[in-house]
């Protein structure tokens, strides 16, 4: 395929995605010179759990809810962790990608057993395994420094005037990335094999009597999610400067669970905007943070019986009422389709 | 000798913690995440009735007094939960489950903020030791080891010797079938949530008098159960019994040549293993 | 006994149901024949309370049930012999009897109806400790027979008791159920694919064609009615 063919393929909601990204990204690159240094840092780490929740995302796709999407986020940052501090240490663009791969290859390791679970089976199989590998993090001490973890983790040397060491620095560190995965994920969901994931999803017999190889479409985007997960976990290892298995625990887990309930997962932003409410709860209750979790676990219950959709579907109703204010003509065409 | 003490031991608290669990889900096909913030209530219940009661009656007496108080307060409101989370959202059993999860968060902040998160031990209610066969073997354990086979045989007569209980058991294996018997299904559901919440919250009280009790100790033993029940055969009550007494063999002969730190790992690799060639477990039936 | 006028049926916003009106009484056998997907177990579902219909009513003994529950039901005296058996299949032959009578109190009626029972299907007392899951296909049938009458009904529902059987079986089955009929005291309602045989032992007989009646009649006028031959008895 020639780029020119690929660029006539590309579907227009990834024309449209393309040129809104564009458009925003000055407006996210001036972002963090409007905050304080502390919103600057709760920047960065939504930023990061952005790029975690984008994974997450793609697992969904395939039907299951992980729970071992943060442990699995933790060989990525322990890889780095381990690497970065030796004597003579490794350079963070290959920790990076290998902590990456570390992540990917455990969910390409434990794909076998768990996805053939469903539902909430695999919900549990993957929380066992999860809570394992977190285990571990604890109990190899030589390597992982137990429960006290990995300090004095280097940030990446900077390029191009930018100083990775500041807050802000880093903060376009994590956005480029986070915006690189963002337009390969969101073209990953519009191309054939996203939409294939998704129709064995929703009926994994039928696809596999019209010969659709079913368990390489749910292994694909399980062990996709977890490489980003990695991607993640090593950038946060990075920033923080010190991590310890507590910060792969279950917190973090349910806050992605619970941003991608919030959100719903049937669109692309819809983890995004339910990650950025439990983020905006938790800062509007920082007072009171022991009780933050209540507060999800209540926004979730609260959306999973009343509201169910989300708070993707709400946006995705208020376009539809905008839309023919916005495109008056669109209105008229559709009309005319249903007459 | 010691080694075998230590496994029945171990195997037993698996088995209390592990059994309400697993009628919860055969019956109601879904899993109540909260069920390990139920068993920390449990626990709760022994240190604050302990406290309460310390000087009135003997220590004996309190600890069947929470046994009792905790598995009653916990069991109603798992039959709250039932009425509230598991009616309304009836037919879709991964919302149950993810709601029952934001419960597990909800009661553990409850518990953080009312009575701290700080661990808390409750004195020996039966202090000592009995030398049997070269074996050290607590008193406290002993008496615990008691009351769970009297728990586990308390159930097995309920669900095979009385009409709910068989009920129950139907129920669990043909849902349709039962309606058509004229067995109503809230009944059933608000049975089963009451005794598996109760089966927690006795476990709980247990073993509160031998380990510490705190907030996140039904999140720490939660997983484990998972392992258990997934390994048993998921909705088989003999295959978690039987998946219990595995894995308290296989940790404690762990703990016993000094890898008991890795028990966790080679639990979880065990069942990969199981899930790799038997889907539904050991005595798991198809779905 | 049962009266059933103008009977819809809606699944999400399909009819499978229209304008049924059936009536059955005591002692007698009434057959409702037709072809797959006529809506001949949504009926029965549907006298149950597994089903609520959208419009129509339903009488037993006089009293409307079309809003009852299924347990209400069970306990006025209909009780079904459902598609398939739905038998719980690890529990004994005895546990699943003994579920029949779930909702009654009357140890002495019970342990009576658990005699007729076993003096009706022999087998099922010598296999009383057996599981369920182990029985062979016919005998799974007359335990779901007995589980049924287990609840003393006054009228029985049977969803296709002979699928799946041998036709050497499927005779008996019908043997046992206008015996049944005989001895037991019971209104039996009888859905069947194979209309031969229904029609054999009814009295009465309606034909169900996509979800709608296309016709009724005594039995041995259905077995005699050319359209009937054709369409159904492969004549």
């Amino acid at each position: 395929m020639t780029i020119l063919q690929f660029i006539t393929s590309t579907p227009k909601r990834f024309v449209y995605a393309l040129i809104g990204t564009i458009i925003a990204t000055p407006l996210l690159v001036a972002l963090p010179h409007a905050l304080t240094s502390y919103w600057q840092s709760v920047l960065v780490i939504f930023a990061l759990n952005t790029i975690m929740v984008m994974g997450y995302r793609v697992i969904t796709t395939m039907g299951g809810w992980s729970f071992s999407h943060v442990a699995t986020a933790g060989l990525g940052a322990y890889t780095t962790a381990i690497l970065m501090t030796l004597e003579t240490p490794w350079s963070f663009w290959a920790t990076l990608f290998l902590g990456a791969g570390i992540s990917g290859l455990f969910a390409l390791i434990i794909a076998y057993p768990v996805l053939r679970t469903r539902h909430y089976y695999f919900f549990l199989s993957t929380f066992a395994a999860g809570e394992a590998l977190r285990q571990a993090y604890i109990q190899f001490k030589g390597i992982t420094g137990g429960s006290f973890g990995i300090s004095f983790i280097p940030r990446p040397e900077g390029f191009w005037g930018i100083d990775f060491n500041t807050t802000t620095g880093f903060y376009y560190l994590v956005l480029a990335i986070a915006l690189i995965i963002w337009l390969l994920l969101y073209r990953f969901d519009l191309s054939r094999v996203g939409r294939t994931i998704k129709a064995v999803a929703a009926n994994e017999e039928l696809s596999e009597s019209i010969g659709i190889n079913t368990w390489g479409h749910r292994t694909l985007p399980f062990v996709l999610g977890s490489v980003i997960a990695g991607f993640a976990g090593a950038l946060s290892a990075n920033f923080n400067g010190a991590i310890n298995p507590l910060d792969f625990g279950s917190i973090l887990m349910f806050k992605l669970v619970a941003a991608a309930i919030v959100g719903g997962v049937s669109t692309f932003f819809g983890p995004i905007l339910g990650l950025l409410y439990l983020t905006a709860l938790e800062e509007i209750f920082r007072a009171f943070a022991e009780w933050v979790p209540l507060l999800w676990g209540a926004s979730v219950i609260a959306v999973l019986m009343i509201w169910s959709g989300g708070l993707e579907m709400a946006v995705l109703k208020l376009l539809a009422l905008l839309r023919p204010i916005l495109f008056n003509r669109a209105k008229n065409s559709s009309a005319k389709n249903i007459g | 000798m010691q080694v075998l003490a230590n496994i029945i031991f171990l195997s037993s608290f698996y088995v209390s913690f592990a059994v309400g669990l697993a009628l919860v889900f055969g019956v109601m096909r879904t899993i109540n995440f909260a069920h390990g913030e139920f068993y920390m209530l449990g626990g709760y219940a022994l240190w604050l009735l302990s406290g309460v009661l310390s000087n009135t009656i003997p220590d004996g007496a309190t600890f069947i007094v929470a046994m009792l108080v905790g598995a009653g307060v916990v069991g109603i409101l798992g039959m709250l939960v039932q009425l509230t989370l598991f009616e309304r959202l009836k037919e879709q059993p991964f919302s149950i489950f993810m709601a029952t999860l934001g419960l597990s968060y909800v009661l553990q902040v409850v518990v953080v903020k009312t009575i701290g998160p700080m661990g808390r031990s409750v004195p020996a209610i039966f202090p000592g030791f009995i030398m049997f066969e070269g074996a050290i073997l607590p008193i406290q354990r002993i008496v615990v080891l008691g009351f769970t086979a009297l728990m586990m045989a308390g159930l097995w007569y309920f669900l095979m010797r009385t009409d709910l209980g068989r009920a129950v058991r139907a129920t669990a294996q043909n849902k349709t079938g039962a309606m058509l018997q004229g067995i109503s299904m809230g009944k059933i559901a608000l049975t089963t949530m009451f005794v598996g919440s109760a089966l927690a919250a006795i476990s709980g009280t247990l073993m509160g008098s031998v380990l510490m009790i705190g907030p996140f100790m039904g999140a720490e033993a939660l997983w484990r159960a998972f392992i258990i029940i997934i390994v048993g055969g998921i909705g088989s009550l003999s295959g978690t019994v039987v998946a219990a007494l595995l894995f308290g063999l296989i940790d404690t002969l762990m703990t016993t040549f000094g890898a008991g730190k890795f028990a966790a790992m080679v639990d979880a690799i065990i069942m990969l293993l199981v899930l790799s060639f038997m889907p539904n477990g050991l005595l798991g039936s198809r779905e | 006994m049962l009266e059933i006028k103008q009977l819809e049926v809606k699944y999400d916003l399909i009819s499978a149901l229209r304008e049924v009106s059936v009536s059955a009484s005591e002692n007698t056998i009434t057959t409702i024949v037709g072809s797959n997907g006529a809506g001949k177990t949504t009926l029965l579902k549907t006298i149950s309370g597994l089903l609520r219909p959208a419009s129509g009513e339903i009488r037993f003994l006089g009293n409307r049930i079309d809003n009852a529950s299924p347990s209400k039901i069970v306990k006025m005296g209909i009780s079904q012999v459902p598609e398939g058996r739905e038998l719980f299949p690890r529990i004994s032959v005895y546990d699943n009897l003994m579920v029949g009578a779930y909702l009654r109190s009357d140890k002495k009626g019970i342990n009576r109806d658990l005699d007729r029972i076993y003096h009706h299907f022999p087998i099922l007392k010598d296999r009383r400790r057996q599981l369920a899951r182990n029985l062979s296909g016919g005998e799974q049938q007359m335990l779901a027979f007995g589980r049924a009458l287990m609840s003393g009904p006054k009228m029985l529902l049977l969803d296709e008791p002979s699928i799946g059987l041998a036709p050497v079986i499927e005779q008996k089955i019908m043997e046992t159920i206008s015996n049944l009929t005989q001895e037991e005291d019971v209104g039996v309602v009888l859905v069947e694919q194979n209309a031969a045989l229904a029609l054999s032992i009814a009295s009465y007989g309606y034909v169900l064609e996509q979800g709608s009646l296309a016709l009724k009649g005594p039995a041995e006028d259905l077995i005699k009615d050319d359209s009937v031959r054709a369409a159904y008895l492969g004549l």
